[in-house]
């Protein structure tokens, strides 16, 4: 899974048709090629810190890009926001929620721990293609990343 | 000098008279002395012949009585003294005694027929002696008359006001005992040691003892011992502030062992010198303190209910919102599924399907869009009942302008002839009425819009000072019986193939207007077009 290839994207969703549709949004959208999918909060903070499953990765090879679910077994997804805003270290990746709750204290709290952007996942195909096409053009493409 | 001394004693007076007859020598007339001093005198004298015709008065009698006797007058045919209970004693003196009487009142008023003075009322004192001849034998009365009537009445008023004093405090002393005695409020005097020195008969009742084995008792004695230290507190000042009152509750045992509960004020008299003692005012307040303890608990209960019933409101308030937000997680992500890979077979796969796959395919389609909307307008919904309202004044002829003008860029509502009047402002939430006007416009639109011309109407008229707003078609309406079901959640009084929707707008415009105060109705007839009023309230 650790590929020598830099990682553009990883992917924290754990619904397995979720992950389906959007690797397929994006895929369509040509956004990116390297997308990496964990499947729960713990796997998703191993890999971005290099531990665990994944000791020795070398975290400057991405990703670039965090799509994070909020509602995820073992370490949900707010907390693994937490922790990645605080370590100075993965602070500088964007991250965006992905999340189909509307809730208002899930986006405030998305918000105050530092979130770039949240998108509620709508259930028409074509809105959710478009989101996650525009979400990637924005932090892929446009966005300048800070130089670490 | 020998000092004079008064005395009555006859051989005085009669020693006296001697040396006035032995220091009188040498006078041309002897009885010029007599004649001076009678006409002089200052007390009236007068002199009846022994069948009691006057013979001769001074000038002081005449002062006194206001003028002579006629000459027909006899002492005793004198009905003014006979009243006047003279009589007895001149008939004495006519027998020969010398009398002294008086004083009395000679009242000439209560004979007005008799002419015998000018009337004056007199009070008398009067001193009548015989005057004997040689023999011994009565020839004169005389009687010697002193005016104390001045005197008299001073006397006569005072006793008077003395008596009409006593009379008075009597009746104020009956009437406050009166008043003591049937008070239904106990009285009782307690010494500064603590001992009942009076005690009203209102006891009895009150309590069953008698006013007799009461006084002298400790006045503890009957006090609950639970509430002495209290009363004994409450009590502690009292002797140092004179004219203090203090207002206590302490049970008592009444007679028969039960225990009443009292009110009482005692008040320290110690300085009132008709009282010089704590005076203790009770009545019996067992009743009116079971009702008060019976009306206490009564609402405690209440409270605890209210409590019990807000809590578990509130429980089943939260118990709704983590419905909502389980249902917006997880009633969606099938759908999502369902709907996403219903999509791509129909973008990426469609040329393998046959024309009837892609048919139902695009129902299944259809079919998700529906539920995420039903599952948006619950979510919705569900929201309204927790968000708070933000009043501040809104222009309502802007608000529904803005949203008609809204409408008139989609295809249907090019067609539509929308007119808005200029409505009266209000005090609302402006994202949530915002809401109500859409919803109410929209529904107008949509039941109106298989209409050759349809039209929508927009204003407002003022019912007992309030603002009523309408938004009025001309659409399909409905029947009134069942406009009770316009503003339930998920009610339709339509097919759905024929107006989409799902049904929550009007119990959303419904539920966001209720929580302003006001309240929505509607007025239609079948295929007559359809009004749609609502109020917005003052209060939440």
């Amino acid at each position: 899974m650790t590929g020598d290839q830099a990682t553009q994207i990883l992917l924290v969703e754990d619904n397995p048709n979720d992950v389906e549709l959007a690797l397929y949004a994006l895929k369509r959208q040509n956004i990116a090629n390297h997308i990496h999918v964990v499947r729960h909060g713990k796997e998703a903070l191993e890999f971005l810190f290099g531990s665990g499953a994944y000791e020795g990765r070398d975290l400057e090879s991405g990703p670039r890009l965090v799509l994070l679910d909020l509602k995820l077994p073992l370490v949900n997804g707010l907390d693994v926001l937490r922790q990645v805003k605080a370590d100075p270290r993965t602070r500088a990746i964007p991250i965006v929620v992905l999340t189909s709750s509307r809730e208002d204290r899930d986006l405030q709290e998305a918000y105050q721990l530092g979130a770039n952007s949240y998108i509620v996942k709508p259930v028409d195909f074509e809105q959710f293609t478009d989101a996650v096409r525009q979400l990637g053009m924005y932090w892929l493409l446009l966005n300048e990343a800070p130089r670490s | 000098m020998t000092k004079p001394t008064p005395s009555t004693d006859r051989s005085v007076e009669l020693t006296e008279l001697a040396d006035v007859r032995r220091r009188l020598t040498g006078l041309h007339d002897p009885a010029a002395v007599l004649e001076g001093l009678f006409t002089y005198a200052p007390v009236g004298l007068q002199i009846y012949d022994k069948t009691g015709k006057s013979v001769v008065v001074n000038r002081a009698f005449r002062r006194i009585f206001g003028s002579a006797p006629p000459p027909s007058y006899s002492i005793f045919n004198d009905e003014i003294a006979d009243r006047a209970g003279m009589l007895d004693a001149v008939r004495r003196a006519f027998a020969g005694a010398t009398v002294e009487f008086g004083p009395l009142w000679y009242d000439p008023r209560e004979i007005e027929h008799v002419a015998v003075t000018d009337g004056r009322r007199s009070a008398v004192k009067v001193v009548a002696f015989p005057l004997n001849d040689g023999t011994g034998a009565l020839q004169y009365v005389a009687m010697v008359v002193t005016d104390v009537t001045a005197e008299f009445a001073a006397a006569e008023k005072l006793r008077q006001t003395e008596s009409a004093y006593r009379e008075e405090l009597e009746l104020r002393e009956r009437r406050f005992r009166a008043l003591i005695d049937h008070s239904s409020d106990g009285i009782a005097l307690v010494d500064p040691s603590g001992f009942v020195r009076y005690q009203s008969p209102a006891v009895t009742h009150l309590l069953g003892y008698s006013v007799e084995e009461e006084i002298g008792r400790d006045a503890l004695k009957q006090v609950h011992p639970d509430d002495i230290p209290a009363l004994l507190e409450a009590l502690r000042e009292l002797p140092s502030r004179p004219n203090g009152s203090v207002r206590t509750q302490y049970r008592v045992r009444h007679r028969n062992g039960e225990w009443r509960w009292v009110e009482s004020v005692a008040t320290n008299l110690l300085d009132e010198p008709a009282i010089g003692a704590f005076v203790f005012n009770y009545r019996d307040i067992t009743d009116s303190k079971a009702a008060a303890d019976a009306e206490r608990r009564l609402s405690e209960e209440l409270e605890r209910r209210v409590l019990e019933r807000t809590a578990q409101l509130e429980a089943a308030n939260a118990e709704l919102e983590s419905f909502s937000y389980s249902i917006s997680h997880d009633l969606r992500a099938p759908l999502r599924s369902i709907a996403g890979f219903t999509r791509i077979l129909l973008l990426d796969h469609a040329a393998q399907l046959s024309d009837e796959a892609r048919a139902y395919l695009q129902r299944v389609d259809d079919g998700t869009r529906q539920m995420s909307r039903l599952i948006d307008d619950l979510l919705a919904f569900s929201r309204l009942g927790r968000q708070a309202l933000r009043r501040q004044p809104i222009d309502m002829t802007a608000l529904a302008q803005q949203v008609v003008a809204e409408r008139s860029t989609e295809s249907d509502g090019q067609r539509v002839t929308a007119t808005i009047a200029e409505l009266p402002a209000c005090d609302g939430d402006p994202a949530l009425l915002r809401q109500v006007v859409v919803n109410i416009v929209d529904n107008a639109f949509k039941y109106s819009r298989h209409r050759e011309n349809p039209v929508v109407e927009i204003g407002s008229r003022i019912d007992d000072g309030t603002p009523v707003y309408f938004v009025r078609d001309n659409g399909i309406g409905f029947e009134m019986q069942f406009a009770s079901n316009l503003f339930g959640v998920f009610q339709r009084l339509h097919l759905s193939d024929d107006y989409e929707g799902v049904g929550v707008g009007l119990a959303i415009a419904q539920r966001i207007l209720q929580r302003h105060g006001g309240r929505i109705w509607a007025e239609a007839e079948h295929d007559r077009g359809a009004t749609f009023y609502w109020t917005v309230g003052g209060e939440e």
